[in-house]
């Protein structure tokens, strides 16, 4: 069965069931040493029957899941100011809170609400943020991550990812009836929806840069093909259905082109870039071992690659232009594939082999070229940044399940998704 | 520089100071290796912080922030080993090892 689900049709049909459960749960495993304390303290909310939204909470949640933030439980709290002009600094310091967030939600019309908030620094009393958002009903989960991006970007210096989302591939069933999914979820794993669904394999899910489509490869004619999909039209369109291997879609970053690997008649594989206008053709690679898993840099002059033209997998990278020769990164280990570059361009993710296991691994590029292994699991692979560069999240095995796991691009914070059915493979995350 | 600035004694208690702010500090992730920077404090007798203001640094201003909480933190600052060392006006030279 094919079947191709629009996220307008299947989201209102599906809305009370889906809105109320999670796709996965994300849970850290191992925080920051030294993790920043800080209370969000419940907003007050005249009409709180009327939002039925706990936005305090939310953002505290983010804040705690980042593995950053150690967020105050709110029934430890001794007061709950809901303006600057309340707080009483010395006692929050008393209970050892570094930052506090004060705020409101307000009706301002039929379905409309405001959020009022305020970011303080406890220790210098200084007020960091004051904002108000308006939403509607619906909105109030993606404004409450916003509040959460800002208050983290303005403590932390980095941009906050909360308000993005992820997807990502979920397996259910057992062969002969296995169902494959493409799933879009909320970057908390709240708000998935299908976008698409088919009995036969769906692989590499790659966001376009403006985040309104998605390519992948499905095997829905036996074969592989890459298919371009608007996530809300639902709209589809089979962009790559060459003989042979059609695999490992990757977005220009003007949006106008897709990296791919095609195979030649003898079954060579090498990358190309082909036009989404016209589906005109470039060859990027000539070279009789496997050249795959392209990846863009930022200016879409180069391409990041796997190959095993020297014996076992390495990355390299070659410019897009006739004639540029490919340049090997990676030395250290026999193998090393599935390159992802950070959004700055500093470092680049991969999966490495050592001791007889698959990890994610960093490659510094601006540096003296150091390799860090992140991760610490068995069969660790498929990276993908946050936009924000600051968490890497990948697929793992637990027990004998297919899992989506987070690691800091640092290293030094650890979380892992717990999803409540099927195998969850190959996430992505979105763009901003 | 007089005898009491340049003295042993007056550089083990910045020495001091200084270990107790770097243990009480939270380093931000976009905090890179080789951050140095200046923090002026202003304390009370008994070590209590009653300003701290990062002045010269070469990270951001999650950087300063984390610099200047650290300070706070660390709040009262430890006593110096001799009262005639003591000085309402410090300035610290935050370098951490990493």
């Amino acid at each position: 069965m094919i079947k191709p689900l629009s996220c307008l049709a299947f989201c209102a049909l599906g809305l009370t069931s889906l809105a109320t459960r999670a796709a996965f749960v994300v849970e850290v495993t191992r925080g920051q040493t030294e993790a920043i304390p800080i209370a969000v303290v419940p907003f007050s909310s005249a009409e709180a029957a009327a939002a039925s939204f706990d936005v305090a909470q939310l953002v505290s949640d983010d804040l705690a899941r980042s593995g950053r933030f150690n967020a105050m439980d709110r029934k430890d709290m001794i007061d709950q100011p809901h303006t600057g002009a309340n707080i009483a600094f010395d006692d929050w310091r008393r209970l050892n809170n570094d930052y506090i967030v004060v705020g409101s939600v307000q009706a301002s019309g039929a379905d409309h609400f405001t959020i009022t908030y305020e970011l303080y620094n406890v220790l210098t009393k200084q007020r960091l943020l004051g904002y108000q958002i308006t939403s509607n009903r619906p909105g109030l989960r993606l404004a409450s991550h916003q509040v959460a991006d800002m208050v983290f970007e303005k403590i932390l210096g980095i941009r906050g990812a909360f308000s993005t989302r992820i997807a990502y591939i979920s397996v259910t069933g057992h062969l002969p009836t296995k169902t494959f999914q493409l799933m879009v979820a909320d970057a908390d794993g709240e708000n998935p929806r299908v976008v698409m669904q088919s009995n036969e394999p769906l692989m590499s899910p790659a966001w376009s840069p403006d985040g309104q489509s998605l390519a992948y490869v499905s095997f829905e004619d036996r074969l592989p093909s890459v298919y371009v999909q608007t996530l809300k039209s639902g709209e589809r369109r089979k962009v790559s259905a060459h003989a042979g291997v059609n695999q490992a879609p990757a977005w220009s970053p003007d949006g106008k082109k897709l990296a791919l690997t095609l195979s030649t008649r003898d079954g060579n594989l090498d990358i190309y870039v082909m036009d989404l206008g016209t589906q005109a053709l470039t060859r990027i690679t000539d070279d009789p071992g496997i050249d795959t898993e392209p990846q863009w840099s930022k200016d879409g002059q180069s391409l990041y690659f796997t190959s095993d033209r020297a014996g076992g997998p390495q990355i390299y990278k070659v410019g897009v232009n006739p004639g540029d020769k490919p340049r090997r990164l990676t030395f250290q280990g026999s193998y090393n594939a599935r390159p992802r570059l950070s959004p700055d361009e500093s470092q680049l993710a991969f999966v490495t082999q050592e001791d007889g296991a698959y990890r994610i691994a960093t490659l510094d590029l601006r540096g003296r070229g150091d390799v860090q292994v992140l991760t610490k699991g068995h069969f660790d692979v498929s990276p993908s940044y946050a936009p924000n560069g600051a968490v890497i999240m990948y697929a793992s095995r637990d027990r004998g399940q297919g899992i989506l796991a987070l690691v800091s691009a640092d290293g030094r914070v650890q979380q892992r998704v717990v999803s409540s059915e099927g195998e969850l493979q190959e996430p992505t995350w979105g763009p901003f | 520089m007089s005898a009491v600035e340049a003295s042993p004694a007056r550089a083990q208690y910045l020495a001091r100071l200084s270990s107790r702010i770097q243990n009480a500090w939270i380093k931000p992730p976009s905090a890179r290796a080789g951050l140095d920077c200046i923090v002026n404090i202003t304390q009370l007798p008994g070590g209590t912080v009653a300003n701290a203001v990062v002045s010269q640094c070469n990270g951001d201003a999650a950087a300063r922030q984390s610099i200047e909480n650290a300070v706070y933190r660390a709040s009262p600052l430890p006593a110096p080993p001799d009262p005639a060392l003591f000085e309402r006006n410090l300035v610290i030279h935050f370098h951490p090892e990493d």
